[in-house]
């Protein structure tokens, strides 16, 4: 199975970390739900071409963080999750992606003011589309 | 678990040319890329590796079992498929099952079957008459099924069309599924390395340049975009710099540096495989 | 030993189903020179000589003739020498003594049954011979020819588990020297020693035919296990490069 998970190498951030957050996006937002099969980690190795160091910590993290279940000889499937994490996780991540975004706006030489400006013009522009 | 293969200080002197000092460990469910120059003596550690040539130091041992002594019981635990096969000239591919399957306990007959199906071998043809695509699919297949927990490539798809070399790739994936073995390849194929590889281990004229976890090689590297040029004295860690981009092989030194001088970047990126192995094996050119 | 020769079997099952074309070959050619050697016997009036250097190959290198393409020697990777199922054997999980039991064992059905059939066809159909030696003398005569071709035939085999091209000068040199002496030897024998190789083969089968035919079982019998570790030591030591 391909999952709509893209490393990116350029980023700061590390890669197993990468991995981590774009499961819980995706178990969190439905879009992988509890029981679903997922890659082994030498296939998904294959498809991020990355080690399979890096794929089992990832895989590590998320069964210790209770995303994803491991059974002996049967494979490794998506957990129950409860609500509130889920919640928890989507909360996360927008914030993870706004925070990128206002970085790359500092790096822009941007101040807070006008990051804020820019920010408000596209709640605008999405208010207006909606109506 | 302990060590499917682990070599010591090995050394060999062929001529002019020198091989080693060479340490190397390779852990059950992992797959190893064997990079380096041609002529760097990937073959021949393999060679060493299946006690076809005597080390001149140091030893090796497959599964615990030194393989440079007279007992050979390590040799059902490996499955080497050479760069050029010796002996099969005059056989068909029904007469080399015949005679390679029964020597391996665990030889998967319906994976052969699978593979000749997918590659489409035929069987009943001489291994001479083959083109040497075929021969190559003929090997492997002839190669993968014998389930030994170490299975050794030496350019095993230098002829193969693309098509060919994916499905070995898949292939390749599959059999590690069971996680308690382990393959060495040597390849020149960027793909080999960038999907199954989990560590490389580069040579250079005989000469080892490391044994790198992928992921910790490429962050090893990176490549800088500077809005102004900087001053010709060196930097720590850049390895190459063309007018405002610079290549470093420490980042973490380079950027305290760039910090310290105050000097910015506009981009960052890493690099491409092809890039950092090219950087490698060309670094020490002329030493 | 027993499991060794089991796998040495199986092993040669496949390339026995290439031979059949080298054993019509080597039946031909045997037949040929009984055919040679029963007319040269007869028109020299039960003399031998100028045959010897053809009886004494036949019993060192028949079985290298007529091998199957494939199977026939070989240059590995520019500086070793081999036949290639040695090589092949290398690379599987085949043991060195399994390696060396089969070139031993090629060797044999491929030189044997085919010197034994020229020896019965010599006495068969050639009168002279018949006149010339008893049936026990000539059973004297074939086992001390026979063994010839363990303890000295044996020796070709060495080339079959691989030999270094890499020598020096110095040892090419005199290993042809030795050749070209040994050569002259039994081509000047008859001079020398008023009869040839194959005739004095004949006087000491004659003369002492238990204590050669003792003797030459023993030689065959040291030989053989001389070969065989000597091949086991090459195959240990070789740089299959």
């Amino acid at each position: 199975m391909e999952l709509p998970i893209r490393i990116s190498k350029d980023s700061r951030e590390p890669i197993y970390h990468q991995i981590v957050n774009q499961f819980k996006a995706l178990i969190a937002g439905g879009h992988l739900s509890a029981g679903t099969p997922l890659p082994s980690i030498r296939a998904l190795s294959k498809d991020l071409e990355i080690s399979i160091i890096t794929t089992r910590r990832a895989y590590q993290d998320l069964e210790v963080q209770g995303f994803i279940r491991t059974l002996q000889g049967k494979g490794t499937f998506v957990a129950d999750i409860a609500e509130s994490l889920k919640q928890e996780v989507k909360v996360t991540s927008v914030h993870n992606i706004l925070e990128n975004a206002v970085e790359t706006a500092l790096s822009y030489d941007y101040n807070l003011s006008q990051v804020k400006e820019i920010f408000l013009n596209i709640l605008q522009d999405k208010e207006k589309g909606d109506k | 678990m302990d060590a499917l293969l682990s070599i010591r200080d090995l050394e060999k002197r062929i001529d002019e040319f020198h091989l080693g000092p060479l340490d190397l460990t390779i852990e059950p469910g992992t797959i190893t890329a064997l990079i380096g120059n041609n002529g760097s003596g990937k073959s021949t550690l393999l060679k060493m590796i299946m006690n076809l040539v005597q080390p001149g130091m140091g030893n090796i041992k497959v599964n615990n079992i030194l393989v440079h002594s007279d007992n050979e019981n390590w040799k059902p635990y490996v499955a080497y498929q050479p760069q050029t096969i010796i002996g099969w000239d005059p056989f068909t591919g029904e007469m080399l099952k015949d005679l390679i399957a029964p020597l391996y306990p665990n030889w998967d007959e319906s994976l052969f079957l699978r593979m000749v199906e997918l590659f489409e071998i035929p069987l009943n043809k001489k291994f001479s008459k083959l083109s040497q695509g075929v021969q190559q699919k003929l090997n492997l297949t002839l190669t993968l099924p014998r389930n030994a927990p170490l299975l050794i490539l030496d350019e095993p798809t230098s002829f193969m069309d693309i098509p060919s070399k994916k499905l070995l790739i898949d292939l390749l994936v599959d059999w590690m599924e069971p996680g308690d073995r382990s393959i060495i390849i040597a390849s020149h194929q960027i793909d080999d390395i960038k999907k199954l590889s989990d560590y490389l281990f580069v040579l250079h004229n005989g000469e080892v340049l490391g044994h790198f976890e992928k992921e910790a090689l490429m962050e090893n590297y990176a490549r800088y975009w500077l809005s102004d040029s900087v001053s010709e004295e060196s930097i720590p860690g850049v390895v190459s710099r063309e007018e405002h981009v610079l290549i470093s092989n420490n980042p973490k030194e380079t950027e305290s540096y760039f910090e310290q001088m105050n000097t910015k970047w506009t981009n960052r990126s890493s690099l491409e495989m092809e890039d950092i192995i090219t950087l490698l094996l060309t670094k020490n050119k002329g030493q | 030993m027993k499991d060794d020769l089991k796998v040495t079997m199986q092993l040669m099952k496949q390339e026995l189903k290439l031979s059949w074309g080298s054993f019509i070959g080597l039946f031909l050619y045997y037949s040929l020179f009984t055919v040679l050697f029963t007319t040269g016997f007869h028109a020299q009036e039960t003399r031998f000589v100028g045959l010897d250097l053809f009886f004494l190959m036949l019993f060192i290198f028949g079985p290298a003739w007529f091998k199957p393409k494939g199977l026939q020697l070989q240059k590995i990777n520019g500086k070793i020498f081999a036949s290639p199922s040695t090589i092949m054997g290398l690379h599987l999980p085949i043991k060195k003594q399994v390696i060396v039991l089969k070139s031993i064992v090629q060797y044999v059905i491929h030189s044997f049954p085919f010197q034994l059939y020229m020896l019965i066809m010599l006495y068969l159909i050639s009168p002279d011979v018949r006149n010339t030696m008893e049936l026990d003398t000539y059973i004297s005569f074939a086992i001390i020819w026979l063994s010839f071709g363990i303890y000295i035939g044996f020796s070709v085999l060495t080339i079959d588990v691989g030999s270094s091209s890499n020598n020096n000068n110095l040892t090419i040199v005199l290993s042809s020297l030795l050749f070209v002496a040994i050569l002259l030897l039994i081509l000047s024998f008859p001079y020398f020693f008023t009869y040839g190789v194959v005739e004095w083969t004949i006087i000491i089968a004659k003369k002492w035919p238990y204590i050669s035919t003792l003797l030459s079982i023993s030689a065959a019998t040291v030989g053989f296990f001389y070969w065989k570790k000597k091949l086991m030591k090459q195959l240990k030591q070789i740089d299959y490069l």
